[in-house]
């Protein structure tokens, strides 16, 4: 079994267990959930406060389903990112607009070497920017393949398409970035 | 895949784990609240309650075994009549030792008085058999 596999069987039994009282079940499930739905919200809506606030509800959502949750359904890693891009969604909605890679805040980097930082910062805004330059779908599949660390079947799932057009969508995100960096190589630390 | 591709493709891993790892974690703040909704929402804990159970075993077990004596002995207690009852027959118990080990004459003697032999030959009321035939009874009787 791959560990996908057995993280959203084992995501099952815990979330049965805790639906049977047992509160240290979930314990586990906020630590390996927790992060995926603030990261995904986070690069959303580009705004930690709106970013928590959206995790700590879908984990809310997640505990009342609990009761009724039946296995091999859905996964819990699936089911809550649905759960976290309609919330996520909501918010844009009601702030009237999207928000763009380039608008979002860069991430915090704590490194002492002030060139590094710069170096990294820069790196980090152009494949951000690159990123959002890809097609809507790709880059949805390039995200929850990399930053959300899911499986092609779990991706497509999510997307409601098939593995194979998963992997289709993958490989040309990954030719469009790599188009995009080829002349940015010295600009990425790499010239 | 040319070499270039190859290379390209490691690349574009490189940057995006880089990418991955730079993502903002969450505050152990959130983490804590929502631990607290879980707890609040969770049903009643079948799970928890036989948990807490095997941590007292040791003391109660302990206690019981105390308990069971002290319930026995009072129990004894109430079946020869009470504390005072049970008093009085420590008392007899100790008087019986006191006879049984170090008997003073007094008690001695009373031992020989109901001396079987005695009793059969030596019968102190001789007497009491005129004063029984005197009533037209017979001493044999």
């Amino acid at each position: 079994m791959r560990r996908n596999e057995a993280e959203a069987t084992e995501d099952a039994v815990l979330l049965a267990r805790y639906a049977s009282g047992d509160r240290q079940a979930a314990r586990v499930l906020i630590e390996r959930h927790t992060p995926r739905c603030f990261g995904q919200a986070y690069r959303r809506l580009a705004d930690r406060a709106e970013a928590e606030d959206v995790a700590q509800e879908a984990m809310l959502r997640l505990w009342r389903i609990a009761p009724d949750w039946r296995a091999g359904e859905a996964m819990v890693s699936t089911w809550l990112y649905r759960v976290t891009q309609n919330l996520c969604t909501d918010r844009l909605r009601r702030r009237g607009r999207m928000v763009d890679y380039d608008e979002a805040p860069e991430p915090v980097d704590d490194r002492p070497s002030v060139a590094e930082k710069l170096v990294r910062r820069e790196r980090s805004t152009a494949l951000h920017a690159a990123i959002a330059e890809l097609p809507s779908r790709q880059r949805q599949a390039l995200q929850l393949r990399h930053f959300d660390e899911m499986s092609n079947p779990q991706i497509a799932e999510i997307m409601e398409i098939s593995v194979e057009a998963v992997e289709s969508l993958l490989a040309r995100a990954r030719r469009g970035l790599a188009a995009a960096l080829a002349g940015l190589r010295e600009e990425l630390g790499e010239g | 895949m040319t070499e270039r591709d190859r290379s390209m493709d490691r690349h574009l891993d490189r940057l995006l784990a880089e990418l991955a790892a730079d993502a903002p974690q969450p505050d152990p703040a959130l983490l804590a609240r929502i631990a607290a909704d879980a707890d609040r929402l969770a049903p009643a804990s079948p799970v928890a309650a036989p948990r807490a159970a095997p941590r007292a075993a040791p003391h109660r077990r302990r206690r019981d075994l105390r308990w069971v004596a002290r319930s026995r002995l009072s129990e004894q207690v109430r079946v020869w009549g009470g504390w005072q009852g049970a008093a009085a027959l420590g008392c007899c118990l100790l008087a019986g030792l006191w006879f049984g080990l170090a008997a003073p004459d007094t008690v001695r003697a009373l031992g020989q008085v109901t001396d079987s032999r005695l009793f059969e030959y030596d019968f102190p009321l001789s007497g009491m058999g005129d004063a029984l035939s005197g009533m037209s009874m017979d001493r044999e009787i």
